[in-house]
């Protein structure tokens, strides 16, 4: 066999070694450019449209109370009263600092006040006291606690409790059941895996075959096992509506927003009024619509309403309520092109905007080029 | 055009079928978003790249030294240095390569998707990037690099470890101790490879710089130690049966 002499090497005579560790270098830094790119686009630089296109996109259907771009945050306080929560350009905390001003832009003293309501839920949201005693008159089973309030009812979310977790591993993610006035077990027992609650009607995944007597049995479940509905309650704890074996050509439940049920088939969405539906005059369907508009609140009369910007199945986040406090709440908006519409789904502004908050007593929050503006929506109360 | 490029370049069109299948398994992985169901074709196509990066290593690493083609290259007038230099160059970039397309095209192709933001979230998180952070400037390009150097070091491990199985005397090379040397070194891959994850468990945080700095430098003096272990078996050991 050929002997080989030793030789000494200098791999950076090596053409290929060269261009090769030069090219991954350049990647490194093309993807550390593009970060900083993406981060300075995100980062709140924003172009205020000219007036000509803030005209296009009010269409008539609004006045700008705070131009775009006058402040880097707006919120709405208290809409009835006219307050609003602004943070000034160049303040991008996270904090909850808002100054609170009036709709000329003048700081007004406001102090958000708790509901006046006698039975008051802690903050460890394990008890509920009586305001008027300071007393405690419900706390919950160790491990359980409060979730929210419908009307007179707490929903319990009871998936934590201690009663059942050395009995049996848990696989189900969560449970809710319903508690009256009293802090009786309501509702008839229900127990559901999801719940959505506003003002007038609470939505619920009821999961079949438990009660709350029998709840145990939801513990050793299989993700795959039992099955679950979708029913629409009203204050009075009555059903309104339940989405059981999907017979409707309409499809199935996939959200409420107020007193809107939203019904959905995979090609159209239908905008029922569930205070129809309760009264059973008359059709209680606003619309179908095959340009499917999600996330709409119609307290005030206005909603706020979007399409999506590509032609592809509507994203089930954006449906029914939403919840500005969600951080990737404004990165979702993006996804769909906004607006405001009235209660019969026409609409009040262009559908231009690239983002917009639920509307109170006729003012609404949107976004324009990464700008926010408040403006009165003419058409709502 | 010096030797060792000359060299690099016989390597290369050793292993371009190979480096090409790798390449288009991975880049088929853009398609894997297009609906839920297309999702199940990224373990074959894993599967697919991995079975051809196998195969270019043992063209590379074994049969060119101790196979069927080792007499056609052990007349080439090129010392050790430049052919071990050569073919763990050849198999890191191969291999980087392979890995870069397949980085790119599942983003691309979950860009495009309807759910690939969920998925795509869930990936750059799990890679200690996020877009809206400071770190994606810094903490990728250098996740890039430290990559890099892991994958090149891993190349020189393999032929390290290869070059010193075959150099143990005849009577002692069998089955199980092959199974055993393939054990081992796994084993001693993975302990290297987990110490960044190491790092991060002992409280390092996960968008720390320091962290793919120095697994860099780890992997860059790794490779060096590799490299001259490697040669000195081949000047001392190497014999073709």
């Amino acid at each position: 066999m050929k002997t080989r002499e030793r030789g000494s090497l200098n791999i950076l005579r090596s053409r290929f070694i060269v261009i090769t560790l030069a090219a991954v270098l350049c990647i490194a830094v093309g993807i550390g450019a593009a970060g900083k790119f993406m981060q300075f686009k995100s980062s709140g630089t924003w172009q205020a449209p000219d007036d000509e296109k803030v005209r296009q996109l009010l269409a008539g259907g609004g006045e700008i109370v705070f131009p775009f771009g006058k402040y880097s945050d707006v919120v709405i306080l208290d809409g009835q009263k006219g307050i609003f929560g602004v943070k000034k350009n160049g303040d991008d905390s996270t904090s909850g600092d808002y100054e609170a001003v009036d709709a000329d832009g003048r700081p007004v003293d406001y102090k958000a006040k708790k509901k006046n309501e006698r039975f008051q839920l802690t903050d460890e949201k394990t008890s509920v006291i009586d305001t008027a005693t300071g007393k405690d008159v419900f706390r919950t089973v160790t491990g359980e606690y409060i979730a929210g309030r419908f009307g007179g009812y707490w929903i319990i979310d009871g998936t934590g409790s201690e009663e059942f977790k050395e009995v049996h591993d848990k696989i189900i993610t969560s449970y809710f059941y319903a508690l009256d006035d009293k802090f009786n077990v309501a509702l008839g027992g229900m127990i559901f895996s999801d719940f959505n609650a506003g003002s007038s009607y609470m939505l619920v995944q009821e999961e079949m075959g438990v009660s709350y007597k029998t709840r145990e049995q939801l513990y050793g479940r299989s993700l795959f096992g039992g099955s679950t509905e979708k029913v629409v309650i009203n204050l009075a704890g009555r059903e309104i509506y339940r989405d059981d074996d999907y017979k409707d050509e309409d499809g199935y439940i996939r959200g409420i927003a107020g007193n809107v049920m939203i019904k959905g088939n995979g090609k159209t969405l239908t905008y029922i009024d569930l205070d129809k539906l309760t009264e059973g005059h008359g059709n209680p369907v606003i619309r179908s619509e095959e340009k499917i508009m999600c996330r709409m609140d119609f307290e005030d009369g206005s909603a706020a309403a979007c399409i999506p910007r590509a032609k592809r199945e509507s994203d089930n986040r954006m449906l029914g309520d939403f919840a500005p406090e969600n951080s990737d709440a404004e990165k979702q908006m993006k996804k769909y092109k906004w607006g405001f519409v009235d209660k019969n789904f026409e609409p009040l502004t262009s559908m231009d905007f690239d983002g917009a908050y639920a509307s109170e007593n006729g003012y609404g929050v949107v976004i324009y080029n990464g700008a926010k503006a408040l403006i009165r929506i003419k058409g709502g109360s | 055009m010096n030797r060792l490029d000359k060299c690099i370049k016989i390597n290369f069109r050793m292993v371009s079928n190979e480096i090409g299948i790798m390449c288009v398994a991975g880049g088929a992985m853009c398609l894997c978003f297009l609906s839920l169901i297309m999702l199940i074709i990224i373990p074959v196509l894993a599967i697919v790249q991995l079975v051809f990066t196998v195969k270019m290593y043992k063209k590379l690493f074994y049969t060119g030294l101790y196979g069927e083609t080792a007499l056609l290259y052990q007349s080439l007038p090129v010392t050790w240095e430049e052919m071990t230099v050569s073919r763990i160059f050849t198999a890191g970039t191969g291999n980087l390569m392979a890995q870069l397309v397949t980085f790119i095209c599942m983003a691309a192709g979950a860009g495009l998707s309807s759910f690939g933001e969920e998925f795509a979230d869930i990936f750059f998180k799990a890679w200690s990037m996020t877009l809206e952070t400071s770190g994606f400037q810094t903490l990728v390009p250098l996740n890039l690099l430290a990559a890099a150097a892991s994958i090149y070091r891993m190349s020189a491990f393999i032929l390290m470890a290869i070059v010193l199985y075959n150099s143990r005397p005849a009577g002692k090379r069998g089955d199980w101790s092959r199974v055993a040397a393939f054990v081992i070194g796994g084993a001693v891959h993975v302990a290297i490879s987990s110490i960044d994850d190491l790092l991060h468990f002992l409280g390092a945080p996960m968008t720390s710089l320091w962290v793919p700095v120095l697994c860099m430098a780890i992997d860059i003096v790794l490779t060096v130690v590799f490299y001259r272990v490697t040669v000195r078996k081949l000047y001392t050991c190497y014999a073709l049966n």
